[in-house]
């Protein structure tokens, strides 16, 4: 299911997926071509491509609990210095405060917990429904991000 | 891939994007199972030239070979990392808690 928008200066996209890993590939490779065709930088394309990766990931292991059965919900909206994309689950959502901070210096070397705190250092912001079951990514594009080079 | 030298196991990711559950999975297997199957190596460096993406699921990987290698007595250095990757490891504070160095001969020459 996807549906696509006339507005000539917007990108939008909605598709449904299969809870499944790696789901969703395509549809982070063609946000990625769009932003390239809107000359975003390499650096900021990694941190998005970063960023959906780890909510999608976050979607289908905790929000769908790798039910394949159920399904992952994924849109995006792009301006030439604005990208959101939201992705959202079937699950029950979760408690912000439960988050543990990957920089805590007891959490250092724990394998995992970091999905969340790297999707807020690449995106400009993020927030998530009251459930708790959708993620909202923002990315503005700024001049700082185009003088970096990394 | 994985070349001896000396005392050192040289381990080359081959995969350019570590993000797929499936490939992190079997290359975490492959890695964890060259530990095992290793002798008389005291390092481990893992050369990241080919690595243009990898996702938090690869830095599990990492974590728990690190880890592992400790066990072990022996010592893991990462070495030749993009800088957009670099700039993972250094938000993370990762980079305090592992061996980075920038080229492959480096990582062998270092302690």
């Amino acid at each position: 299911m996807a549906s696509c928008s006339n507005d000539a200066a917007a990108w939008r996209r909605e598709m449904k997926f299969p809870s499944v890993s790696g789901c969703g590939e395509q549809f982070v490779d063609s946000i990625v071509e769009e932003l390239t065709r809107r000359s975003w930088p390499e650096h900021v394309l990694f941190g998005v491509r970063l960023a959906f990766d780890e909510a999608i990931a976050n979607a289908v292991e905790h929000g769908n609990r790798h039910d394949s059965q159920k399904s992952v919900l994924i849109g995006a909206e792009i301006t030439d210095k604005r990208l959101l994309m939201t992705i959202k689950d079937e699950g029950a959502g979760f408690c912000r405060n439960d988050v543990p901070n990957p920089l805590a210096e007891e959490n250092l070397d724990k394998p995992t917990g970091r999905g969340l705190f790297l999707i807020k250092n690449f995106m400009t912001r993020v927030w998530h429904n009251d459930a708790g079951n959708v993620i909202f990514m923002e990315k503005v594009l700024t001049q700082e991000d185009l003088d970096a080079t990394t | 891939m994985v070349r001896y030298t000396d005392d050192v196991a040289l381990v080359e990711c081959l995969d350019t994007r570590l993000n797929e559950e499936l490939t992190i999975q079997s290359w975490g297997d492959e890695l964890y199972a060259m530990l095992d199957n290793i002798g008389g190596s005291s390092k481990v460096v893992l050369n990241f030239e080919n690595v243009q993406f990898l996702s938090s699921s690869a830095l599990r990987v990492i974590i728990t070979l690190n880890s592992k290698v400790k066990a072990k007595k022996m010592k893991l250095f990462l070495c030749c990392i993009k800088p957009d990757i670099l700039n993972v490891f250094k938000i993370t504070k990762l980079d305090s808690i592992l061996n980075i160095r920038d080229t492959e001969l480096e990582a062998i020459r270092s302690k």
